[in-house]
């Protein structure tokens, strides 16, 4: 049978999760080409060779640590100020299908009143107490489709823009994890930089040990200590940003099987709708016109290109059967099972992906929580810094 | 090849511009922009005396000839004033802060245009760039909302700290300025200050712009989504 209900071969997987990134790890996952390497390394070499020359004791020593303790400010600001943004979409992506979710419901309870397997008195109660004749009981019930066609026709069309406002989720999506991703890249080099310097201040510490080891000790306890501080916040900022990242991939996956869904429960209706068309001709020998169908039929295939091609070859088996078929209100029932099996996947689907949503937006929050306040920390070291270049209250008295 | 292109390339570029920069271009017009203004003040200059003079002497009493001559001569003097005393627009620092954010930019670029002559060569250099980039913010600044914590910045910026920067530059006794004392160099600082000043600019116009930038790139990417399939 060409309607039976496994026809709709439509399977929607809720996306899993994104883990939890370990800021260890963080570092790595954005690839930067060799020459940058070496540039970056050699930034930071000329750096140190420049700091092992001057006074620990000289404001240019400060000068210079002073660039370490900032080092990478801009960098985890610019992250951070899109964390924020990235924490808003899944959550939003959460109770945002409300409008497609409301529409599926809709469209479902229409669906169900013109359900012909509710109506199971179709042939019996053709004459009224067997003995008048009351007219034609399923001439009625094909006169309801015309009275509903403008209704389903109005669903669809709402179904069809929340698709489009789910695919402008999906463009939107994109262009962040675009800006993410350069972001990532600044923060991977100046992960690389920090590094690098950590490397080389302990290995010059070391080399200047014995001969100045108060330069030495200078060295290690301010210039590597805020180092090493910056490249812990860097690693910080760097995870949550990958997990960001990973959860927009998350919002995007959950969008394209929501979409689907979304085609495909147009799809059945439509299919449904034209198999009332065609059943009614051969029942009835009633010839339904659905103004508003037919003209969905054309849009609605146009829009759903993959889909609408599975439609096109259903229907054409639809006409062959209803008008062969002895049982055509069994054909009928079948294509209205279609879209109720449809819309339980999609509900399915939905209960999966808001739990893996909002384990995502949970472990998210956190990590967005923590890196805050690093963030927090190193803006009071920038104010704490700009504080002490101001004039000394105990300044000496001439 | 390709370096036949790339040359062919700058080539048109600098035709286009006529072979100057965007800085010696501005110079031009200020230099046509005060010509105008000193023009337009001798055209009024003698429009009055055209028809003071006569008027006086009709109406109120005969001049003669000596009045006639000491007309002239004063005529000369005044129009000699007009040409010599600069032309364009004053603004002072402290109207700064109250100008409304539309205008901000193109008045703290006058402003700043009124200090350049005080201020040592490379900074005078570094102040007409600045122009140039608030001159580029302007459009920018028209949707802005004053409220919004990018427009206080903006604010903040250019009507507050650079103002206070070239202010106390000039504060700065003249023997003062190139070394200073205790080895601070107000010339160097003024220099670097401003370097800070340019490059803050240009992050905020980039920054003013990333929305529109990432709306426009988002309009195609959802009409690639749309009508060239998913993926």
């Amino acid at each position: 049978m060409a309607t039976t209900v496994e026809d709709t071969g439509l399977t929607l997987t809720a996306p899993d999760p994104v883990p939890v990134v370990a800021p260890a790890k963080a570092a790595g996952l954005v690839p930067i080409d060799d020459a940058k390497k070496s540039a970056l390394e050699e930034k930071a070499e000329a750096f140190v060779a420049e700091l092992v020359v001057l006074d620990a004791n000289s404001p240019e020593f400060g000068k210079k640590v002073d660039q370490l303790v900032n080092m990478g400010r801009r960098e985890i600001a610019d992250a951070a100020g899109q964390s924020n943004r990235f924490l808003d979409r899944p959550v939003r992506a959460m109770d945002q299908d409300s409008t497609v979710g409301a529409n599926l419901a809709e469209l479902r309870r229409t669906i169900e009143d013109l359900d012909p397997g509710k109506k199971d008195d179709l042939f019996t109660r053709k004459k009224l107490f067997g003995i008048i004749p009351y007219g034609s009981k399923l001439r009625d019930y094909f006169d309801s489709y015309k009275s509903s066609q403008g209704h389903i026709a109005s669903i669809l069309s709402h179904l069809a823009s929340g698709k489009d406002e789910l695919l402008k989720d999906n463009a939107a999506i994109d262009v962040e994890r675009q800006t993410l991703w350069a972001a990532m890249g600044r923060l991977e080099q100046m992960i690389l930089v920090s590094k690098a310097l950590d490397a080389k201040l302990e290995t010059s510490a070391a080399d200047i040990e014995i001969n100045d080891p108060a330069k030495a000790k200078a060295i290690r306890e301010t210039a590597l200590f805020y180092t090493r501080q910056r490249t812990q916040d860097l690693l910080t900022q760097m995870a949550v940003t990958v997990q960001g990242y990973l959860a927009l991939d998350l919002v995007k996956k959950n969008n394209v099987e929501l979409i689907k869904g979304v085609d495909r429960a147009s799809t059945t209706t439509v299919s449904a709708l034209r198999t009332a068309v065609t059943v009614a001709q051969a029942l009835v020998g009633q010839k339904l016109v659905l103004d508003q169908i037919t003209a969905l039929n054309t849009t609605t295939a146009n829009i759903i290109d993959s889909t609408g091609e599975m439609l096109k070859n259903q229907t054409a088996r639809i006409h062959e059967q209803a008008a062969s078929s002895t049982i055509p209100v069994e054909t009928l029932q079948r294509a209205f099972q279609n879209i109720y099996l449809t819309m339980d996947q999609i509900d399915t689907f939905k209960a999966k992906a808001l739990i893996s949503m909002k384990t995502t937006v949970d472990t998210l929050g956190d990590e967005v929580e923590k890196s805050k306040g690093y963030i927090a920390r190193a803006e009071g070291q920038a104010q704490a810094a700009i504080e002490a270049s101001a004039p000394n209250p105990f300044a000496p008295v001439e | 090849m390709r370096s036949d292109d790339v040359l062919a390339r700058a080539e048109a570029a600098l035709q286009r511009h006529g072979g100057q920069s965007r800085l010696q271009q501005r110079a031009i017009r200020r230099l046509v922009n005060s010509g105008k203004i000193k023009a337009k003040r001798v055209l009024w200059l003698s429009l009055a005396f055209l028809i003071g003079v006569p008027a006086f002497a009709m109406l109120i009493s005969p001049i003669g000839i000596m009045g006639f001559l000491l007309a002239v001569m004063l005529f000369f003097g005044l129009a000699l004033a007009a040409i010599i005393l600069p032309a364009g627009l004053r603004v002072d620092a402290e109207r700064l802060p109250t100008a409304p954010l539309k205008s901000l930019p193109l008045t703290t670029e006058v402003w700043l245009a009124g200090q350049r002559r005080a201020l040592p060569p490379p900074a005078q250099r570094l102040a007409d760039s600045i122009g140039v980039k608030l001159e580029q913010l302007t459009p920018q600044l028209q949707a802005l909302d004053e409220k919004e914590p990018a427009a206080l910045e903006i604010r903040r910026l250019i009507a507050d700290e650079l103002p206070e920067l070239v202010n106390g530059y000039l504060r700065v006794p003249n023997h003062l300025r190139r070394d200073g004392l205790n080895g601070m160099s107000p010339d160097k600082q003024l220099v670097e200050g401003l370097n800070v000043v340019e490059s803050e600019l240009q992050r905020m116009s980039e920054q003013i712009a990333s929305g529109d930038l990432q709306r426009i790139a988002t309009q195609s990417r959802y009409l690639e989504l749309k009508y060239q399939g998913m993926e």
